[in-house]
């Protein structure tokens, strides 16, 4: 019978991976557990053999696409079968992709308890059955930690005590099963971009943060840019958004005030030297951190383009694993929302983040007269096992004068 | 560096016993490239010292006591020639000893003779007998060194008038009496050996009973026919004074009756058991010892990353076979499979006669935490005991009222230390009491007791008399 070969799921954060090589072509014959194809995903590269011993008789995913998981890669036929059974494979796969894109939104646990095991013979010991039996527990329920899967006493116990101490349980007895009747609104299956954002946030919480605020006016800042932009223009081809000169800034700033620059590791601080700023950017249903590396190495151009490019692919979901991960310090404008002041909270290791908000014209005192200044506020938080008020204020302090100096920018 | 390809192992070994020779053969087995590390012989205290020695002298032992009881053959009294017992006995040393090394051989494993000490956690220094020295640095370091027995500061051993466990197995004639400080395992093996040559032995105990640790009933059992045998036994006594005078020692003992004094021509002390790190320098690794012993994680792995022990030298129970099998399991661990060591299933067994073998919680440690069942059965009442004039003893079960798991199994009897096994394996796969008690076991047959025993736990054995 005609098979077809599909992308399996190796970990719980894959969603998708790119054909690398075909290992063998259209008309060869294949052994059941023939490696097929190389597949690269975020994480490992990995190949994908064959389920079943035939003649590969179409490759649908060429080298270089990006197939979903579970999508159809190939499709296997016995001897004498016709292109009508292929067509058939094909069409199954379809349904096949929908299918998993909606079960991968249930929520996950974590460690499956419950392991699917069909009409698989439980093997489990004498003494295992007989304490499931007497505890009303589903053998077939128990992933066994014995040589094949055995199930052991342990494994039964250990059962008995999750499922006691499990939400699940305890949820069970104090609502009926099945959706809450007195509910009246929406139940949204989170994705996955925010399941990810509620683990990392939830992890940044375990960390004392404090926020310092300090008004900054940054009418030079913008008179700077307005002033280098068309020549900006003519030479590198993009406009210079106010993202780079933040991130140019901070670089500047970290060089006098390194503490802001680390993170803790056992009960060391680790205090880098270079200065690898992440900037998030607001993405559909979430957001993502891409990283401008050795910021304090790079020209305020260099960074400009790095960014246009970040930006634009952050936007497409076209970033790289590489790309979001690795940051030192995190930059968060949030000016474009109309903020006014924020906490920003901290992007683990990193041990600050610095908060952008609105700028607005608005009346200052200067040279004992009433001006307009371009007044914004910049909200700085910092771990305080990292270190206390005074650095995170030396470096607000850094900061405006760089901003209201912006030719240090270029120097 | 002087010598010697210096390519980065993934596993150095020190020490070539049972713990070290055996993760050296199945790292190898499993593609692991290994040296061994031995500054004396390979085998360790088990090969050289221990098991393979006691057993064959104790094996000799119980010849000589079976042909003094038989009296079909009408064997007249005849002498004991103690030199040509430990002369056989060196035989079979050899033997097994070039049986590990030609293995290791075969292995392909790196055998290399020499003194050891840690230079940092990944370092090792090694001296040759020539007294070059070598850098060795492994992937994972396998500290297998053994235990040592302690010096007491009364009972000074000399190695003639007392001695240790080492001259004890080379004294070619027969002490005419004997005194043995202690009621551990070891203390009772060599009692049990000496007192069938026709030594007059005493026992000398500090606590209320001998094989402390063991099921009490087994243990009292043991006293009673120990006592029958001839050994005179001294519980809750210590010797507080060793008075050496021409031809034999005085001891002054201190018990709870007062004081005594005895005369003996020898003391064997064995001492008490620590870890054996002379001349390593651990401390250069970053390891401390813990009441004597390397203490090590459920891994093997000590205090420093990299740097595991296993075997006499992590303490817990000090044999060969937990030796044998904690480095086995660290090769597992190694290669990335699972440990499956379990230390509650560690059997213990003595080579006395008759002999006795237990696995398991003592009826004493299991009545502690749950409902238990008993199940006893004597081996008079299996017909082949009878048959080889062995039917002093008993097997007895301990087990979980509730769900009829097996918790511990004490035998005492002839062959005890094979029975042991059909428990270990049963108590490995947990096997509860029904499937325990259905096999056919042979008849007759030593393993009938086994059966019976089970039977036992619901008041149903055979050839047992009610309340024996």
């Amino acid at each position: 019978m005609a098979i077809g070969v599909y992308l399996p799921i190796w970990g719980m954060q894959m969603e998708e991976g790119k054909v690398v090589k075909w290992l063998v072509s259209e008309g060869d014959l294949v052994e059941k557990g023939d490696p097929l194809v190389e597949i690269e995903t975020e994480k490992i590269t990995n190949v994908v053999e064959s389920p079943d011993s035939g003649i590969i008789a179409r490759i649908i995913a060429k080298e270089g696409d990006v197939i979903k998981i579970t999508g159809l890669l190939a499709v296997i036929i016995e001897k004498g079968e016709d292109s009508s059974a292929i067509e058939a494979v094909i069409a199954r796969g379809k349904t096949i992709v929908e299918k998993a894109e909606i079960s991968m939104m249930k929520p996950e646990t974590k460690e499956p308890l419950i392991q699917p095991t069909a009409s698989m013979e439980v093997k489990a010991s004498p003494l295992a059955k007989k304490i499931a039996q007497e505890k009303g527990i589903d053998l077939k329920q128990i992933k066994g930690t014995g040589p094949d899967g055995r199930i052991g006493k342990e494994d039964v116990l250990s059962c008995i005590e999750k499922l006691a101490t499990s939400p699940r349980a305890r949820t069970q007895k104090e609502i009926p099963e099945g959706p809450d009747k007195s509910f009246v609104g929406e139940i949204v299956p989170m994705s996955q971009t925010r399941k990810v954002i509620a683990r990392r946030t939830l992890e940044s919480i375990k960390s004392p943060q404090g926020t310092l605020t300090r008004e900054v006016d940054l009418s030079e800042t913008l008179k700077f840019r307005k002033s280098i932009m068309p020549e900006f223009e003519k030479q590198h081809g993009i406009r210079l958004p106010l993202t780079p000169l933040f991130v140019k800034a901070v670089a500047i700033a970290v060089k006098e005030v390194p503490i802001l620059n680390s993170r803790i590791e056992g009960d060391k601080i680790y205090i880098s030297h270079k200065v690898h700023a992440g900037i998030v950017v607001g993405v559909k249903d979430g957001i993502v951190i891409p990283v401008i590396f050795n910021a304090q190495a790079k020209s305020l151009a260099q960074i400009a383009r790095e960014w246009e490019d970040l930006s634009r692919r952050a936007a497409e979901g076209n970033l790289r694993l590489d790309e979001i991960t690795g940051g030192t310090i995190t930059i968060s404008n949030v000016g474009n929302a109309g903020i006014d002041v924020f906490t920003p909270i901290l992007n683990p290791p990193e041990s600050a983040v610095l908060g952008i908000t609105r700028t607005r014209k608005r009346p200052i005192v200067k040279d004992g007269q009433i001006a307009i200044g371009e007044m914004t506020y910049l909200c700085l938080t910092g771990d305080h096992r990292v270190m206390d008020a005074e650095p995170i204020g030396q470096f607000l302090v850094c900061l405006e004068r760089v901003l209201q100096n912006p030719a240090t920018l270029i120097l | 560096m002087a010598q010697g390809e210096n390519i980065l192992k993934d596993l150095i070994i020190i020490g070539g016993g049972p713990g070290g020779y055996s993760a050296a053969i199945r790292g190898a087995q499993r593609g692991l490239t290994i040296s061994l590390i031995e500054q004396d012989r390979l085998g360790g205290t088990c090969l050289n010292r221990g098991c393979i020695p006691t057993k064959t002298l104790l094996h000799h032992a119980d010849l000589f006591a079976s042909i003094k009881k038989t009296k079909a053959f009408g064997i007249p009294p005849f002498p004991v020639d103690l030199g040509k017992i430990i002369e056989a006995k060196n035989d079979v040393v050899k033997k097994v000893v070039g049986g590990v090394q030609n293995i290791l051989a075969a292995q392909r494993i790196d055998v290399i003779k020499g003194k050891v000490y840690f230079v940092n956690p990944n370092t090792i220094s090694v001296i040759r007998p020539d007294q070059s020295r070598e850098e060795l640095q492994g992937k994972s370091i396998l500290i297998a060194t053994g235990a040592r027995s302690e010096v007491d500061p009364v009972l000074r051993v000399d190695g003639e008038r007392i001695i240790g466990t080492e001259e004890a197995l080379n004294l070619t004639t027969l002490p005419a009496s004997l005194a043995v400080i202690g009621g551990g395992r070891r203390a009772i093996e060599f009692a049990s050996f000496f007192n069938d040559f026709g030594s007059r032995v005493t026992l000398i105990e500090k606590g209320p009973q001998i094989l402390p640790r063991m099921d009490r009933e087994i243990s009292v059992r043991m006293r009673a026919i120990m006592v029958r045998q001839g050994v005179k036994v001294h519980a809750n006594t210590v010797v507080s004074h060793v008075d050496p005078s021409e031809d034999s020692l005085s001891l002054t003992l201190l018990g709870k009756k007062g004081i005594e004094k005895i005369q003996v021509e020898k003391v064997l002390y064995p001492g008490e058991r620590k870890a054996e790190v002379e001349h390593l320098q651990i401390e250069k690794a970053g390891i401390q010892l813990k009441g004597g012993f390397v203490p090590v994680n459920k891994q093997f792995e000590t205090s420093a990353k990299g740097v595991f022990a296993v075997g006499d030298v992590i303490g817990q129970h000090l044999s060969a076979h937990h030796a044998l099998a904690t480095g086995l399991s660290l090769v597992d661990h190694l290669t990335g499979k699972g440990i499956s060591y379990d230390t509650k299933q560690i059997p213990y067994c003595l080579y006395t006669r008759p002999e006795i073998a237990g696995i398991g919680m003592t009826q004493e440690e299991a009545e502690k935490t749950q409902e238990v069942l008993i199940g006893k059965f004597p081996f008079a009442g299996a017909g082949m005991a009878q048959c080889i004039g062995e039917e002093e003893g008993v097997v007895k079960f301990i087990v979980d009222k509730k769900y009829g798991e097996i918790l511990g199994v004490h035998i005492l009897g002839p062959r005890a230390t094979e029975l042991i096994s059909l428990a270990s394996l049963a108590m490995k796969n947990e096997l509860t009491i029904e499937m325990l008690g259905s096999p056919i076991f042979p008849h007759p047959s030593l393993s009938e007791a086994f059966g019976e025993g089970v039977w036992d736990i619901e008041n149903e054995a055979i050839h047992s008399l009610k309340n024996w």
